[in-house]
């Protein structure tokens, strides 16, 4: 049931662009959209995750056509029609064609129901294992790393955990914590040497490891 | 399923200008946000701040430790705010590079608005999967006895990396220094 944007780990999108290329915008359209989503963001109608989980929701071919600023574009719109500001008709009639926007939201796993749990305060060293349920709803725990045996490393500050806000809109904070993975840990026989990766996971997508 | 596809779509750049001219209309931004906001961040944000810091933990090892151990503190030193963050230092046996897998999450202060490449979605498949070989296909060659840390930046806490200094550096003072920064290497894709 997983997004796709949750790419890590995929294959086959090719090398990565020319690091050379410095600038952030090609076209004046893309520093319009940055502009436009922070200027929104600043009237404290919507929260970042509410603005991922809108362009998280793009149609899976329309996400994988679009550059990253035209997901920007369908996210905000998208936020725009959904909370009732702008309407598909008139943005239809302004641009002249069809302005898209994202599939309305899936009902959220019954797991992500249960969210938020509760750990007691774990100190770094401690070994986890990463809940596994493949939420079909605003979520931001890789798949990649779903399942998985890690090292906590850190405790970090408390957050809103996403889930429950995008599905709820409630507030409530929890804690991150930063976990070590080793390549291996995630890919087993096709990992490769002396690699670790890390992730920041709410506390809600960890379970203790007995 | 939709019936319309991506060829049915009004051109991108009217798409921008209906939303902005309608929330313009209705009073939900002022005319001139879109540009004050970004004239805002070109000026303000950008990896010359990134730079800065960086410089500061080479040549002042009270400070880098400050940096690594507490970084918000240690970045105000410069009036810099960057939310949560967590610097990651590179050293002989280790090498740090940072993505984020789920959509491209970002130090904007202290790096700038990220390039395309950081946001492409082959970065972001495969920095988390294969991270020597992207690095390499990338121009940067890490040697097969470094550790490679990747950290894929999924939640508030973001990321720098702290290059190391490169040789014959000595003679240079902070402001020469941090020159010689460049924005990859506070991501990671590449050694100075």
């Amino acid at each position: 049931m997983t997004r796709l944007n949750d790419v890590g780990g995929l294959t086959g999108f090719g090398p990565v662009g020319d690091r050379a290329d410095t600038s952030p915008f090609e076209e004046e359209w893309q520093r319009r959209i940055c502009g436009l989503t922070m200027a929104f963001q600043m009237t404290g109608r919507v929260g970042e995750a509410v603005i991922r989980d809108a362009v998280d929701r793009m149609p899976p071919a329309d996400y994988l056509a679009a550059s990253p600023w035209e997901r920007w574009v369908t996210g905000l719109t998208t936020i725009l029609v959904e909370q009732d500001i702008l309407s598909s008709a008139e943005l239809h009639e302004r641009a002249g064609a069809i302005v898209p926007v994202s599939l309305p939201a899936a009902r959220p796993s019954a797991a992500t129901d249960a969210f938020p749990r509760s750990l007691p305060d774990l100190d770094p060293g401690t070994e986890i294992r990463v809940r596994e349920w493949h939420p079909s709803g605003h979520s931001r725990c890789p798949r990649y790393a779903q399942g998985k045996r890690g090292l906590i490393l850190r405790r970090n500050a408390t957050h809103a955990l996403p889930d429950v806000e995008v599905a709820t809109g409630e507030l409530v904070p929890e804690h991150t914590y930063c976990v070590q993975f080793t390549a291996r840990d995630l890919w087993g026989d096709g990992s490769s040497d002396n690699e670790l990766v890390h992730l920041d996971l709410y506390e809600s997508y960890l379970v203790e490891e007995s | 399923m939709s019936s319309h596809g991506h060829d049915d779509f009004a051109p991108i750049a009217a798409r921008v200008a209906a939303l902005e001219t309608l929330l313009v209309e209705r009073g939900v931004i002022d005319p001139h946000v879109v540009d004050a906001v970004m004239d805002g961040m070109a000026a303000s944000f950008g990896p010359m701040n990134g730079a800065r810091v960086v410089a500061r933990a080479w040549t002042d090892p009270a400070y880098r430790d400050r940096l690594l151990g507490d970084p918000a503190g240690a970045l105000a030193d410069f009036d810099l705010q960057a939310g949560e963050m967590a610097v990651v230092a590179n050293t002989p046996a280790v090498h740090n590079v940072v993505v984020c897998s789920l959509c491209s999450c970002y130090p904007w202060p202290l790096l700038g608005i990220p390039p395309l490449w950081y946001k492409s979605l082959a970065y972001r498949s495969s920095m988390v999967r294969e991270a020597r070989a992207t690095l390499r296909e990338m121009g940067t060659d890490i040697p097969a006895d470094v550790e490679i840390r990747v950290w894929d930046s999924s939640a508030e806490v973001r990321y720098l990396v702290l290059p190391q200094r490169p040789k014959d550096t000595e003679d240079l003072d902070e402001e020469q220094l941090a020159s010689l920064v460049t924005r990859d290497s506070m991501i990671g894709v590449e050694t100075l």
